[in-house]
C-alpha cells in the first residue's frame, strides 16, 4: 500500500470518527428507507442497538411519530432534492417533546438522488422558552396600560416605555372602553414614561384623542419632555388641536378646572 | 466600533434606537441629541417594515479631538423610493402616514444623505458636537 492510499484511509477513519461523535443524532437512508447509517447520538435518541436497525427500513424499526409518509423529512427532502427543514412535536409519555429535523437527500456523482440524510436538533427547551416568553409579553402588554379613575368621570393612563403598534391599540381600546364603562368626560393621558415619540406613535395618540372625543370625552395630554416636545416640533408634528400639559399635576389641576371643581386647604 | 442590526420587527426597531441611545450616551451627547437621533432611527426604521419588509440599521463612532459624532445607516432592499424630491415634502405619504417621516428625520440630525434605487436604499444620518 502506498502513502498516498494510506493517508486516504487515515482521512476516513477520521470522517467516520467524527460522525460517530456527533452529540446530535444522524441517520442516513437510501431510497427504499433502508438505514445505511446511524450514529450512536442516534441509537440512543431511537433508544435502539446498531444492530438491530442497521439495514432495516426505518420506519419500521424506529416508530417515531413523525413517520407518517407525508411527514417524513427525509421524504421530503428526496422529492425536492433540496434541504428540507421541519419542526415536529412528539407526544412522549410525559410531556411533548419538540425536535426540529434537517434533511438532506444523498446524491450519487452523476447528481442522482439516491437516498437521504437527517439530523434531529432537540429544541424542547426553546419551544418553551419562546412560550414563556410570550406569556410575558402578553402579560406585560395587559400591566402596562392601567386605566385609573381618579375622581368622577376624570380617568388617567400612564404610559411607560416604548408604544409599538400593538401596545397603541391596547392603549386605544382600553381608553376607549374604560370612558363608555365610566362615563367618563375627561382622560389624561400621561406620557412621562415615554421615552420616545415619533410620528408613528403620535398618529396613534392623535386616533386615540379623536376616537375618545367621539364618545364625548376630552383627552389631556400630560408629561411631556423637553427633549420629546422639541423632537415632535421638529418633526412638523401639530398638536395644537389637543390641550397639552408639561407636568401631570398642571394636567390634573387643569381637569379640575374643566370639571369646575378645585382644590382647597382646609384646617388641619 | 461599529454595530449592525437586523431590522426585522418593532422590537428590533426599539432595540436599535436603544443602542444608538446608549452609543450616543457614551461618547458625551445629551439627551435632547440622544432623543432626535432615536425617533430619526425611529422614523427611518419603521419606513423600512412598512415598505421593505425588512433591512439594517449600522451604527458607527465618529471622533476626532475637536468633535463627537455618530453615524447611522439604514439600509433595506426594498422597492425604492420612487421620486426623492416628494418623498422628502411634509406632508406627502403613501401609505397612510403622517407624512412628516422623512422630511422631519432630515431636520433632526446634522447630515442627512439618501440615495435610493429599485431594490436598495440607503439613508445616512449624522450628529456632530463640538467637543467641549
Amino acid at each position: 500500500m502506498n502513502t498516498a492510499n494510506k493517508s486516504n484511509i487515515e482521512v476516513r477513519d477520521l470522517e467516520h470518527a467524527l460522525l460517530e461523535s456527533i452529540p446530535i443524532p444522524v441517520i442516513a437512508v437510501d431510497k427504499d428507507f433502508k438505514i445505511l447509517f446511524i450514529n450512536p447520538a442516534g441509537c440512543e435518541w431511537h433508544k435502539k442497538e446498531l444492530k438491530e436497525v442497521i439495514g432495516k427500513k426505518c420506519y419500521e424499526v424506529l416508530e417515531a411519530k413523525c413517520c407518517s409518509v407525508s411527514k417524513c423529512g427525509i421524504k421530503r427532502a428526496m422529492d425536492s432534492g433540496k434541504k428540507y427543514a421541519g419542526h415536529y412535536e412528539i407526544p412522549c409519555q410525559r410531556e411533548t417533546i419538540n425536535v426540529e429535523i434537517t434533511a438532506v437527500p444523498l446524491k450519487d456523482e452523476d447528481g442522482n438522488i439516491v437516498g437521504g440524510l437527517e439530523y434531529i436538533t432537540d429544541i424542547t427547551n426553546r419551544v418553551k422558552l419562546e412560550n414563556d416568553l410570550r406569556v410575558q409579553t402578553r402579560t406585560i402588554l395587559e400591566l402596562a396600560t392601567p386605566v385609573i379613575k381618579i375622581w368622577d368621570g376624570v380617568l388617567l393612563l400612564p404610559l411607560v416605555g416604548a408604544i409599538d403598534t400593538a401596545r397603541a391599540q391596547q392603549i386605544i381600546e382600553n381608553l376607549l372602553n374604560s370612558i363608555v364603562e365610566n362615563e367618563a368626560e375627561l382622560a389624561i393621558l400621561d406620557l412621562t414614561g415615554v421615552p420616545v415619540v415619533d410620528t408613528a406613535v403620535a398618529r396613534h395618540i392623535i386616533k386615540a384623542v379623536n376616537a375618545a372625543k367621539m364618545l364625548g370625552a376630552k383627552t389631556i395630554l400630560t408629561g411631556f419632555s423637553p427633549e420629546v416636545s422639541q423632537t415632535l416640533v421638529t418633526l412638523g408634528i401639530d398638536l395644537s388641536n389637543i390641550t397639552t400639559c408639561g407636568s401631570l399635576k398642571t394636567g390634573i389641576s387643569k381637569a379640575f378646572g374643566i370639571m369646575g371643581k378645585k382644590v382647597v386647604s382646609c384646617e388641619r | 466600533m461599529n454595530k449592525k442590526i437586523p431590522i426585522k420587527t418593532e422590537s428590533d426597531l426599539l432595540f436599535a434606537r436603544q443602542t444608538a441611545k446608549e452609543t450616543m450616551k457614551e461618547l458625551g451627547f445629551g439627551s435632547a441629541d440622544q432623543t432626535r437621533m432615536a425617533t430619526a432611527i425611529s422614523e427611518l426604521a419603521r419606513n423600512v417594515l412598512k415598505y421593505a419588509g425588512e433591512g439594517s440599521c449600522s451604527i458607527c463612532e465618529e471622533q476626532d479631538e475637536r468633535e463627537m459624532g455618530i453615524k447611522v445607516v439604514v439600509e433595506d432592499n426594498g422597492p425604492g423610493i420612487g421620486d426623492i424630491e416628494q418623498a422628502m415634502e411634509d406632508g406627502f405619504t403613501t401609505r397612510n402616514g403622517l407624512g412628516a417621516g422623512l422630511p422631519g428625520a432630515r431636520r433632526l440630525v446634522n447630515n442627512f444623505d439618501i440615495a435610493s434605487e429599485p431594490g436598495y436604499t440607503k439613508i445616512t444620518l449624522e450628529i456632530k458636537r463640538a467637543r467641549k
